[in-house]
């Protein structure tokens, strides 16, 4: 019983690791047309058009690629996505604005963390109950939060306070209050979660965060108003969109965030992601209404292709091999 | 917490939570001048001056040095006698680009609890394509925003200043040239 119950999880799970590294997948969120859209990253095309409540912003998916969990602020809501049924499941009422989002699949059960810009809290989600089951206070609007599932810490940006909070992901322990920048916003954290990356549209700059000693250890000047990060999959190029001046920029996180270059894309960019052989990265130009495909060798944009209204956040399908167990 | 301080907390919320969770919302207008890139720059450019060619704005006064914009800040006084105040973000003169903020809001003036805006010139058939743009948030950013500060009223009150502001600017290029 025992063993064919073991044969059939690992026949799912290669089945789905198959499933998932044949197909390298973009979920676009479309805020002002309220749809998330899926592209296949090599061919560009788009495969679906998924409908989500309104006003759709933030998102991320589970470890496994099977869901991903959106968020609302004007409806106080997180909606939650069957990615092989590529419909929306239900939506979850978490109160408040909640704005950015993670998922935490380092303990037996996966929460989801949510940023909410009005009650100025992270707010714990179970999704298999659909309930909140915690609220811990962070700076003033909060937006971007990273997990370091390894490390239990999440870190969260509160754009008003100039801050970013350092919370344990196992209790309610407040580990630090970092000084970071005027306005911080967007956060990445490195692979092994010794540095975090946070773009500052207020400062108009990106820092590192040492997060052994939660010291500020660099800062790399972008363009005006840096609003999304993304680091390539050997964490050489940091990839961080400017707003203000509709540029992408690619600074060396090894090298003080040294910049390399800066090409230029459609206005109002957002969202940025770089596909998992760390060749191109995709750009959402939001008042475009464009995706822009760069090429990470030659740094020329490739061509653009059409999102939907409101296109401001891109997020990669993971693949089974970055699945945290 | 007795109930009117508890009613006075959640009328406040929206205001204190003052941020951009919302939906930003975008406009661009346009319209085409008979004068030349130039000739149109001349006027646009002067980013303290809007008030000589804005039919809504009556007074404009600037402030901050900005070397070739003539100044780096605005306050607009409105038709209503409400001041707004902007700010430079970029100024291209090769371009014909210029880009700005609303640096202090004033909901009694403009329904719109943040902008940042653009205006490009581009050369057409003889004449000069004016593009003003805009992203913006509406009046009050809380999730349950009264009629006159939701997000149809921050679009129709920025189109209505745009359109008015665009018409404006092609008289006083027209008429000087």
């Amino acid at each position: 019983m025992r063993h064919s119950y073991r044969q059939a999880i690992m026949f799912i799970s290669l089945l789905l690791a198959s499933m998932l590294v044949n197909a390298d997948e973009l979920y676009v969120i479309n805020q002002a047309a309220a749809t998330v859209i899926v592209i296949d990253e090599r061919t560009g095309e788009r495969q679906e058009t998924i409908a989500v409540p309104p006003g759709p912003v933030g998102l991320a998916f589970s470890g496994d690629g099977s869901r991903a969990y959106v968020t609302h602020p004007e409806q106080g809501q997180v909606s939650v996505i069957d990615t092989a049924q590529r419909q929306v499941l239900r939506s979850i009422d978490v109160g408040g604005m909640p704005f950015g989002i993670a998922v935490d699949e380092g303990t037996h059960r996966r929460l989801l963390l949510v940023t909410d810009w009005q009650r100025n809290a992270l707010v714990f989600v179970d999704p298999q109950r659909g309930a909140v089951i915690d609220l811990l206070a962070t700076g003033d609007a909060p937006t971007g939060i990273a997990v370091d599932e390894r490390n239990r810490r999440l870190y969260v940006a509160n754009r008003d306070s100039g801050t970013i909070t350092v919370l344990s992901a196992d209790t309610p322990e407040l580990f630090a209050t970092i000084e970071a920048g005027r306005a911080p916003y967007a956060l990445q954290l490195s692979a092994s979660g010794g540095r975090l990356y946070v773009a500052d549209p207020g400062g108009n700059e990106v820092l590192t965060i040492d997060t052994s000693s939660h010291a500020v250890s660099g800062h790399g000047e972008v363009g005006h108003a840096p609003y999304a990060l993304a680091l390539t999959p050997d964490e050489q190029r940091l990839l961080v969109t400017s707003q203000g001046d509709d540029m992408l920029s690619i600074l060396a996180p090894d090298r003080d965030l040294e910049k390399l270059a800066g090409i230029e894309v459609g206005r109002d960019p957002e969202g940025v992601a770089v596909a998992s052989n760390g060749q191109r990265a995709w750009v959402a130009n939001w008042f475009d209404e464009t995706l822009s495909l760069i090429d990470l060798e030659t740094y020329e944009e490739l061509r653009r292709i059409a999102c939907d209204p409101g296109c401001r956040t891109i997020v990669p399908v993971p693949h089974q091999d970055e699945a945290g167990s | 917490m007795n109930k009117k301080l508890l009613a006075t907390l959640v009328l406040f919320l929206p205001l204190v939570a003052h941020g951009h969770g919302p939906t930003p919302q975008k406009i661009e207008e346009t319209i085409v001048i008979d004068a030349s890139p130039d000739a149109v720059w001349a006027v646009v450019g002067k980013f303290g001056e809007i008030e000589g060619w804005h039919p809504t704005v009556k007074k404009s006064v600037p402030s901050g040095e900005h070397e070739q914009a003539g100044a780096s800040e605005r306050d607009l006084t409105l038709e209503n006698d409400e001041v707004v105040g902007e700010s430079l973000d970029q100024y291209e003169p090769e371009q014909h680009h210029l880009a700005y903020r609303l640096l202090r809001e004033n909901l009694e003036a403009l329904p719109v609890s943040f902008y940042s805006a653009d205006m490009q010139l581009t050369a057409t058939d003889g004449g000069t394509k004016v593009s003003w743009s805009a992203r913006f948030y509406r009046g009050d950013t809380g999730n349950f925003p009264p009629e006159d500060l939701n997000d149809q009223a921050a679009i129709d009150a920025l189109t209505e200043f745009f359109q008015s502001g665009l018409q404006g600017l092609k008289k006083r290029v027209e008429s000087d040239t």
